[in-house]
Parts: structure tokens; sequence; C-alpha cells
């Protein structure tokens, strides 16, 4: 493979800048579809997050995912009745994936007609969590926020706890954290993925630092079933959140280059914008996207 | 070999033991640095023992963060809780960098707001204090309040300097940066590492290590501003002339090979990059503007004084 370098990036931007507006025209209709979805009282600043305006816009993101008129037929088309199912979060302490989200998606894996019982909503653990270690199917939900090692924190980082050596994909800012979507603890069983874009954190400094200027109510939730998709989407909403809040482009702490490379050197979804169908429901007033 | 030669010997090898001891360990433990501040500080008390990472073990403190602090000497870390109202917290974390040059190092790579006066280097913004005296770099979160919790961090970091009896120096290309603000040219920021994935953290320059880069190598970033542009300067220092004349060669085969061997080449962007080697050294100026004021830069690096 030939070495990439920054001058290289510089010859193929202008073809890419040049080509946008074609290859979003031929291939966006057979991309992947992704739906972001916002309301303006998903969450209000000192308020905390509203429980129904959480449900309402995950049902609705389903809804315009699949087609289907219902919730309960939309989660369907991913979960089968008497299935066995993980839902992965993210007990990060200082943006945790919101207990609001997490009932929301519970509740609709019952409606699709799974049993309490063989449902499991966990972090840290998973390998040993009996309900994951049977799982027949696996939903992804985590929150949107800027990472110190990867460049942003999305869906297919939520994996790494899937893997018994998160270790190994550190190496070159986690270039190739995109293989845990081939651990077979995931691979054919992750069914949905969600970035909880209600509160992102788009910018941080050092390990494990979480600091509340750089977090905003942008009140959204992205979905779909391509984790490398939903994360380019969020990567591009926080790349256009820095710009507006700097005044300028400033440096990740690390170049979030695990999303790219897991469609261009992994070929496991689709990173170029330009080639995803992006659907917009609600309120969209500086979507930034 | 008789007794006073043997003593004679055993004298002379105690200054050399000496010097080894100073340069390999800080003065202090990390754990012994913490035990010197109290538990109580204002109304905030540390209950919890405290915790002791290793090179090994810095994983399960930070993840993945552990990363950029293994490609210095770091050698160990203790961390201390201190909780204040309902669920707010503290976090005191104190790493043993190995050498001062390095507790620099990670505090270059990482620092980005105000200046606060606190040892040799420090910063304070949204809830994290952080500086580096000698060889240990400080760093001091709030979970919670900021606005309470600050005072108390300030002080924190006050008694832990206090505890670190002496100074450590700056990597030697600090100072031999290009001081040209009288040409207008200012020095924003210095970086200074190790390896090629932190060079690639603060300046992508490839995917792979086109300047053979490694933990015996020294760099030093340095960002200029001249007139609305941002030029960066590049020092490598190697550990020997061979190894610098291998690095420079694949440099310019992999990154200008169409600048015909003069080192200075136009690229895609509509910028110069310009490099030249010396010795154990390679310097390499990014994104000027135009010839003339990559030169400019590149020609102020000052020669180290034999």
């Amino acid at each position: 493979m030939e070495n990439l370098t920054r001058r290289n990036f510089m010859k193929t931007s202008a073809a890419i800048v040049a080509g946008a507006h074609l290859g979003s025209a031929l291939n966006a209709e057979t991309g992947p579809r992704v739906v972001l979805i916002r309301d303006k009282n998903a969450s209000v600043e000192g308020a905390g997050i509203n429980e129904k305006t959480v449900q309402h816009m995950l049902d609705e993101a389903l809804m315009a995912l699949t087609g289907e008129s219902t919730p309960a037929a939309a989660m369907k088309r991913f979960i089968m009745p008497g299935e066995t199912v993980g839902i992965k979060s993210n007990a990060w302490r200082y943006l945790p994936t919101p207990r609001e989200l997490e009932k929301a998606v519970e509740k609709r894996v019952i409606d699709a007609g799974v049993e309490p019982g063989k449902i499991s909503i966990a972090d840290r653990g998973v390998l040993d969590n009996p309900v994951f270690k049977n799982a027949t199917s696996i939903i992804n939900v985590r929150p949107l926020r800027t990472h110190y090692w990867s460049g942003i924190g999305g869906c297919i980082k939520n994996l790494i706890m899937f893997s018994p050596t998160p270790s190994i994909y550190h190496p070159d800012s986690c270039a190739d954290l995109g293989l845990l979507l081939k651990l077979p603890e995931v691979n054919g069983r992750l069914k949905l993925n969600i970035l909880c874009s209600i509160t992102p954190a788009f910018h941080g400094r050092g390990p494990n630092h979480f600091d509340r200027r750089y977090v905003w109510n942008y009140n959204g939730i992205i979905i779909g079933t391509d984790a490398v998709a939903v994360d380019a989407v969020g990567l591009e909403i926080v790349k256009a959140k820095r710009q507006e809040f700097f005044g300028k482009e400033i440096n990740f702490d690390t170049i979030p280059k695990h999303i790219q490379l897991a469609d261009t050197r992994h070929k496991l979804g689709v990173s170029d914008i330009s080639r995803i169908q992006l659907i917009k429901i609600g309120w969209m007033e500086n979507s930034l996207i | 070999m008789g007794g006073y030669k043997k003593i004679r010997i055993f004298l002379l090898t105690i200054p050399l033991l000496l010097i080894s001891v100073s340069r390999a360990s800080p003065e202090k433990a990390v754990k012994n640095l913490l035990i010197e501040l109290p538990k109580k500080i204002d109304s905030w008390i540390s209950r919890a023992d405290d915790s002791i990472f290793t090179r090994s073990t810095l994983f399960n403190h930070i993840n993945g963060g552990a990363e950029p602090y293994l490609t210095y000497d770091f050698r160990e870390a203790a961390v201390r809780r201190y909780s204040g109202n309902g669920n707010d917290e503290i976090l005191v974390e104190v790493y043993d960098m190995g050498k001062a040059i390095d507790a620099y190092g990670i505090f270059s790579i990482e620092n980005a707001d105000e200046e606060i006066g606190i040892g040799q280097g420090s910063e304070y913004g949204g809830g994290l204090l952080r500086f580096w005296k000698n060889s240990y770099f400080i760093s001091i979160m709030t979970t919670g309040d900021e606005k309470t919790a600050a005072p108390v961090m300030k002080k924190i970091a006050k008694i832990l300097e206090s505890k670190i009896d002496s100074t450590g120096d700056k990597p030697d290309s600090v100072s031999s940066l290009p001081q040209l603000s009288e040409r207008g040219f200012n020095l924003k920021k210095t970086r200074f590492f190790h390896q090629f994935s932190i060079l690639n953290r603060l300046y992508y320059l490839a995917d792979e290590n086109i300047l053979k880069l490694g933990r015996n190598t020294d760099c030093l970033l340095a960002m200029y501003e001249h007139g609305g542009s941002r030029i960066y300067l590049l020092m490598a220092r190697y550990l020997s002339i061979k190894e610098a004349e291998e690095a420079y060669a694949l440099f310019i085969k992999s990154y200008m090979p169409d600048s015909a061997g003069q080192g200075k080449i136009k690229t895609e962007n509509g910028k110069w990059v310009m490099s030249r080697k010396e010795g154990e050294s390679i310097y390499i100026v990014f994104d000027a503007p135009d010839k003339n004021r990559g030169m400019e830069i590149l020609n102020g690096i000052k020669r180290k004084k034999e």
C-alpha cells in the first residue's frame, strides 16, 4: 500500500472538492442510510434530559430508517421476537449514555418481542455478562464526544469492550479501531448504532478530562446500521462545531482517522459523507450538517 | 589488589553512582510526593488509599490515553481522589516522567490554557490544572463545580510544587529556536516529543514513519505566526550522524522526491517545505507562505556552542 503523506492528501483534496457534488448525486441514493433527528426540547441546560421527547425521537428515527409506520415494526426489522439482546451502552462518568435513551431503546426491544430477562444494558464487563455472551443481537448506543487517543469517541470506539485486549487497538492513534467490527462477538450480531448527540463534547484536553465549556445542547440522535457512516456524520457535526466555536479549524488531540480507515483500509462501512444517505428530521436550526 | 587501591576505587565510584542515580530517577517517588499532601484540604477529604500505576498498568487508569505517556520515559504515576460536596471530586495525578525534558514534553504537547505561574510551566482552564517541575508532570482535575474547586486545586498544586525541591532543564533544542520576533515571526507554541505518533498528532505528516523517529530521537516542533500564516519548524536530533543521514534520505525520498535534491519545494497547497541536515540533526520548515520566510526560519536556528 502506498504511504499516505500530507502531500498526498493535498493532491487528492482538490479532486475530492471538485467531485463532491457529482459524488453526492451518484452515490447518496445507494449509500448507507443514516438518520439525524433533533428536537430542541430533548434537553435544556440545567434541567436535564426529557424522557418523553427522547422516546419520541428514537421512535421517529427508527421509522425513518426503516420506512415502517410504527416503532415496534421498525425495531422488528433488526430484532426478532425471542432473541437475546445486549444493549452496549457507555458508562464514562462525565458523559454516559443517558438513562432516558437506554430506557427508550429497551422499551422498543421489548415491544419487538424480547423478554425483559433476555436484555442487558452494560458497558464494562460485556465479555463476562451472561446475556451478552448469549446475545443474538447487539444494539450499540453511546454519546458523541472527542476522545484523547482516537480523536472521536463514537459507535466504533464503543465496541472496544468486546476485545479482551483493548490495548492492541491503541497504536497509531487507534488507526485500526474499525477492526472491532470484525470481532466474533460483534460481527453479524451488531444490528443498530445509535450515536447520542443530545449534549456532545466537541473538545477536550488530556485523558479523562471533561470540560463543560466544550459541551453544547445539540439535541440530536444519529442512528443507522453502518457504524462507520454513523460516526462519519457525528464527526462532521463535531468538526463544524469546533469551527464555529473557535472561529478557525483547530487540530483534534488526535486525528480521528480510524473512521476513514475503517472504510478505506478495512472496507467495513462508508465514511465519505457524500456517499451517505443522510435523512434529517425535526428541528434543524444550526444543525451544522 | 591492595586495600588502599580498593578504597580509592570505591571513593572514586561514589560520585559516579550519585550522578547516575540522580539522572535515572526523580528526587522523590511519586507516592512519597503524594504522602506529603494532606488528606484533608479545606472541606475536601481523601479517604481511599492512593493508587499507583506503572508503565504496564497505566492503561488501567487512562485507557488509550496512556499511549502518549509511554512514548516518553514515564516511570510511575500516583493518583489520589478528594471528595467534596455531593459527588464533586478532585483528582490529583502525579506522573514521574523519568527526566525533566520528558515532563516538559508531555506538558508541552498538551498545554492549551493560560499560564498560572506554578512550577516551570502551568495552565488552568475548564476545571483542569496542569504543571511540570523537574521530572514531574502533575494534573489536577475536578469533576464538580469548577468555581468551588478551583481555589483548592491551586492550593494542592502549590503544596506539591513546594515539595519538589529542584528544577530541571528544558531540552537543549529550545534554546536553539530562531528568535525572530523583530522580523514579525511570533513563536506561539513549542512541543517536545520523541516518536512519530506524537508528531502526527501535532502535525500530520505521513502514515508511515518517514523520519525514522523513535524513543531516542529528541524532537521539537515550533509553531510561528507571521502575517496571518502559521509556519512550523521541526528540529529532530538523532543518536548519531549516520542515523540522521538515513532518516533524512528517507524523508526526502518519501516526502519531496521532486525537490531534485535541493531540500526545498513548493507543495500542492501553495506553501513551501524546506529542509536541511546538520550533524546529528534534521531541520524542516513546513507551510512557509513563501521561500524567503521559510529560509529566514531555517537560517535562524542557533548553532549549539561547543
